[in-house]
């Protein structure tokens, strides 16, 4: 009983789905060669919205839209820390209309083995943001400052824990480097490993650690609480928003670190045109007040860097990050 | 008073519209409906930006029991608890009727955690702050024991369910060290599996095959007998239910509370356990109606209560509130607990934003977007199913635009049908998916930070206190199930 | 259907094999320094625990199997494979044209499966197409 009206129903069937997509592939208008940018721009953002990064780059996407005359739109695509979202970017057609944001991570994930990706993978376009990391503890905390922290940490080696991401993440590097850079092993204050700064300072709180070596854009919503206390920054100046913490080198600790920072880039092999445009209009958006007075209040630090720059900048944050990896033990 | 400005009512309403529509839409969440808001929210003044958030986040949370209504595709892993039971009242008793109790219990319980959130802030926020690794570890064992004896007739298959679901959360780099697990050698699967991808296979795309295998014809969703429902089945019914049960619902609503207020998974494990000591303690077989009260008023205390941590401590709750608090610092508005003495107004608005979402949004909404379900639930079998199949697709592949997540909804589905087959229970793989990342990790982080001293996690108070909490969710669930199976026997 | 048939003891085997096979594939993952349990430590532990409910579920089988399920005849299987290709031919068409053109073929196929009226299901699945473009194209740019 089926099989004659299921013939009428195939044919017809076969002509109106032909219909439907010829509609559909015209509603969706084919890619014929026109001025760089004619439709809208995609921005891949590889940790989850809400986060630093997201925060950063849907307000540079907001404000690039202006300058490219197209929209941007952000999406997430979260996981793996982080390895999804750079996989994906790696993956996508180097045609200037998919670019993301590709994080300190990068130049770390290949050393420990997690992915052959690493910054050479990509067409960098511009340094956004560096997130300097911070060293924080309680506010109730017997240490005055960074000096009374290190005599502890020498006097009783090992019995002060710190946190602020997983083990090997980019918080993890910078405990490393300041214990180097004042003479202590690194187990010393060992690490508890947490998904994140914000788990990390619920821990920091409850006296399950005693430091937190995040950066201060996560730390410092507490730290105007009153909550928690910034010792010392490890960058090489202050920033305008915590006018009053000191760096370590301002403390005598020769030590400082670009902590999390963020790189808007393109896949690999991205047109030298299409970079250069899109390198003049980072460059133009990122000076507008309405990106960078919101994002500095925050406790973002803006910091451009393009070019010859930007390469010499990936080149010895990979190295850094190398290093520090191995003496880890995390390194392959 | 800025607080009655046009442009405040406005926000209010477009963001209870637009928390509706994504909050209704599979694989579109709260979470994502606030991040596509904030680039917006960077513009706008404070006392717009942050109301708007409120309304949408609120009224998102609750059009999740719309897709649990039609389809039993759950929003939220809190509204997993009850989804089976929504379902069945909104089909043997309309849309309106199933979704007048979610709105109006959603309403109760987040008018009661605002004002728990305008009353007791700042103590409750020092509580929060004692909560500790070993804490959250009992936390998230009394969720999953919560979660076993929940599920009906056979603990054991409901923990089998559970076992699922946590072996489900471990694919992705494991927590401590960040090895990579059960990978299958593709790097999409690094990041884990997504629990909302998951739960569309589970629920949604599990109920379209189901049919398609029974063979389900022209036959309509819902019950021949609702035609065009009345009014009152939204308002009138729901409100004589929860006066009645009005015990149950402030137990729910506090539950909500003292659970949702502790920064990560709250939420969730309030509404669990909420619904599963109403499960256990009704005296009655037929209790689909108190259980769905129960577990939305919980949910939608959380909602407000998860806002405590973010504005006295600055430590945010969830995702939602995390955006909440970057918004905060790009207005140069410090959370903690000077803001409850220099911003008052800014408090003020706040709650009173809380307030008239819950009072006025949701009951309006709420109808707008029954009435929506209540016109797909009365379309043919064979229609609705394929537009569910579409929107299970399409769901899944927006979580994170990535092609991978719709071959894992598709394959839970298949999954989920073998497990309907045999008895065992959906919603518990869910909260065995959200559960084991928390429990895995806060095991894994206390026993580091103790050297592997098994003692330390009976040393904290609290700690006790919540270990006292499984053990005593444990006796009660065995004598109520023993009760349970006699009284059934002696029925028949 | 009899009580000990073989047919109810299938979970409690599919939960034996599969707590075996967690055993197998944690037994390269590393441990942490100083010999202390890692990354193995959960996934063994929920091994341990399914093999304890699948011995449960081998020793006392329950009966209670979902009742329309029994009946799942050739027919129904078919079906649910249409509806299974209907969902994977989403994956196939979405990158070549807009989501809601292939959310709305994944329609076509679920209703062409289910045997509902042509007509109608062209209908649904044209504004359902249309709807899922609009919404999420538009307001999601995917």
């Amino acid at each position: 009983m089926v099989s004659p009206r299921l013939g009428v129903v195939v044919d017809r069937g076969i002509v109106w789905i032909i219909g439907l997509l010829l509609v559909t592939l015209c509603a969706c208008q084919t890619n014929v060669e026109q001025a760089y940018p004619s439709r809208p721009l995609t921005v891949i953002v590889p940790w989850k919205a809400g986060g630093g990064t997201d925060t950063a780059t849907r307000a540079l996407a907001a404000v690039l839209q202006d300058e490219l005359g197209q929209p941007v739109n952000v999406v997430n695509r979260t996981g793996g820390g982080g390895i999804v979202g750079h996989y994906a970017l790696s993956q996508a057609q180097p045609d200037g209309y998919t670019l993301g944001a590709i994080t300190v991570e990068i130049t770390m994930m290949h050393w420990t083995g997690l992915t052959p990706l690493d910054y050479t993978n990509y067409s960098p376009i511009a340094l956004v943001t560096v997130n300097p990391s911070a060293i924080t503890v309680r506010s109730d905390a017997p240490w005055e400052d960074i000096h009374d922290l290190i005599a502890a940490l020498e006097a009783d080696p090992g019995t002060l824990t710190a946190s602020g991401t997983s083990l090997g993440g980019i918080w993890d590097l910078c405990r490393i480097g300041f214990l180097e850079a004042v003479g202590l092993d690194q187990s010393a204050m060992p690490w508890v490993p947490s998904q994140g700064a914000a788990p990390a300072l619920q821990e920091l709180l409850a006296g399950g650690v005693d430091v937190v070596t995040a950066s201060l854009a996560e730390t410092d919503a507490l730290r105007r609480a009153g909550r928690v206390r910034t010792l010392a920054l490890m960058a090489n100046e202050r920033l305008s928003v915590a006018p009053d913490v000191p760096t370590l080198k301002e403390l005598g600790i020769d030590y400082a670190s670009e902590g999390g920072w963020m790189v808007l880039a393109a896949p690999e092999n991205l047109p030298n045109a299409r970079l250069e445009l899109l390198r003049v209009a980072v460059w133009n958006a990122s000076r507008k007040p309405e990106f960078s007075v919101p994002l500095e209040r925050a406790g973002f630090r803006l910091r451009h860097l393009t070019g010859d720059a930007l390469e010499t900048f990936l080149r010895e944050e990979d190295h850094r990050s190398g290093i520090l990896l191995n003496e880890a033990g995390l390194a392959l | 008073m800025a607080f009655v400005s046009w442009e405040g009512v406005l926000a209010l309403i477009a963001g209870a519209l637009y928390g509706a529509l994504f909050g209704a839409v599979p694989g579109l969440t709260a979470t994502l409906a606030v991040a596509l808001f904030i680039p917006i929210a960077f513009f706008l003044d404070a006392t717009i930006a942050l109301p708007a958030i409120i309304a949408i986040s609120s009224v998102a949370i609750y059009a999740g029991d719309v897709g649990s209504a039609i389809a039993r595709i759950p929003g939220t892993p809190a509204s997993a608890a009850y989804a089976d039971e929504l379902h069945s009242l909104s089909r043997s008793r309309g849309a309106l009727y199933g979704l007048g109790i979610s709105a109006l219990g959603s309403s109760f319980g987040g008018i009661l955690g605002t004002l728990v959130l305008a009353g007791g802030a700042l103590a409750l926020a020092t509580l929060a702050a004692m909560f500790s690794s070993f804490e959250y570890f009992w936390i998230a064992v009394l969720g999953l024991t919560a979660g076993i004896f929940a599920s009906g007739r056979h603990l054991l298959k409901g923990f089998g369910s559970l076992l699922i679901g946590l072996l489900l959360s471990t694919v992705g780099v494991d927590p401590t060290l960040g090895y990579p697990r059960f990978h299958f050698g593709n790097p999409a699967f690094l990041g884990g599996l997504d629990y909302i991808a998951v739960m569309i296979g589970l629920f949604g795309f599990s109920e379209v095959l189901y049919h398609m295998g029974a063979g389900t014809n022209s036959a309509r969703a819902a019950d021949a007998s609702i035609r065009r429902e009345a009014l009152s089945n939204f308002y009138a019914g729901p409100l004589k239910l929860i006066r009645k049960a009005r015990k149950l619902v402030v137990r729910s609503s506090l539950l909500g509370i003292f659970v949702g207020f502790l920064p990560g998974a709250g939420a969730d494990i309030g509404a669990w356990v909420a619904c599963s000591l109403e499960k256990l303690t009704a005296k009655r077989q037929k209790n689909e109606e108190r259980v769905v009260l129960a577990g939305v008023s919980s949910n939608n205390a959380a909602v407000a209560s998860a806002w405590i941590p973010a504005l006295s401590l600055g430590l945010p709750g969830d995702t939602v509130t995390a955006m909440v608090l970057g918004v905060f610092m790009m207005k140069g508005v410090t959370p903690g607990p000077l803001l409850f003495q220099e911003q008052m107004p800014l408090i003020w608005i706040l709650f009173g934003t809380f307030l008239i979402a819950n009072i006025l949004l949701l009951p309006t909404v709420g109808l707008l977007t029954a009435r929506i379900a209540g016109t797909a639930l009365r379309l043919p079998f064979n229609l609705l199913l394929p537009i569910i199949a579409a929107a299970c697709v399409t769901g899944a592949y927006a979580i994170n635009n990535n092609p991978l997540d719709v071959g894992v909804m598709v394959l839970m589905g298949v999954v989920a049908l073998m497990l309907r087959r045999g008895g065992f229970p959906l919603a518990q793989v869910v909260l065995g998916m959200v559960l084991g990342p928390i429990l895995e990790q806060h095991f894994m982080v206390s026993a580091i930070k103790s050297n592997w001293n098994a003692l330390s996690f009976f040393e904290r108070p609290i700690a006790l206190i919540l270990m006292g909490a499984c053990v005593a969710t444990v006796i009660l669930g065995i004598i109520a199930h023993k009760r349970r199976l006699t009284g059934n026997n002696e029925g028949g | 259907m009899p009580y000990n048939s073989i047919y109810l003891r299938i979970p409690g085997i599919v939960f034996l094999i599969l707590a075996a096979a967690i055993w197998l594939g944690t037994r390269s993952f590393p441990s942490l320094p100083e010999g202390y349990p890692g990354p193995g430590l959960f996934p063994n532990a929920l091994a341990f625990l399914l093999a304890l409910v699948g011995i449960g579920l081998l020793w006392r089988p329950t009966a209670e199997v979902v009742r329309a399920t029994h009946q799942l005849s050739g027919k129904g299987v078919t079906r649910i494979l249409g509806g299974l290709s209907g969902a994977l031919l989403f994956l196939l068409i979405n990158p070549l044209t807009s989501i809601g053109a292939a959310a709305g073929m994944t329609c076509l196929v679920c209703g062409v499966a289910m045997r509902a009226r042509i007509k109608a299901v062209l209908i649904t699945s044209a504004a359902t197409g249309v709807m899922i473009h609009l919404l999420f194209s538009g307001l999601l740019a995917l």
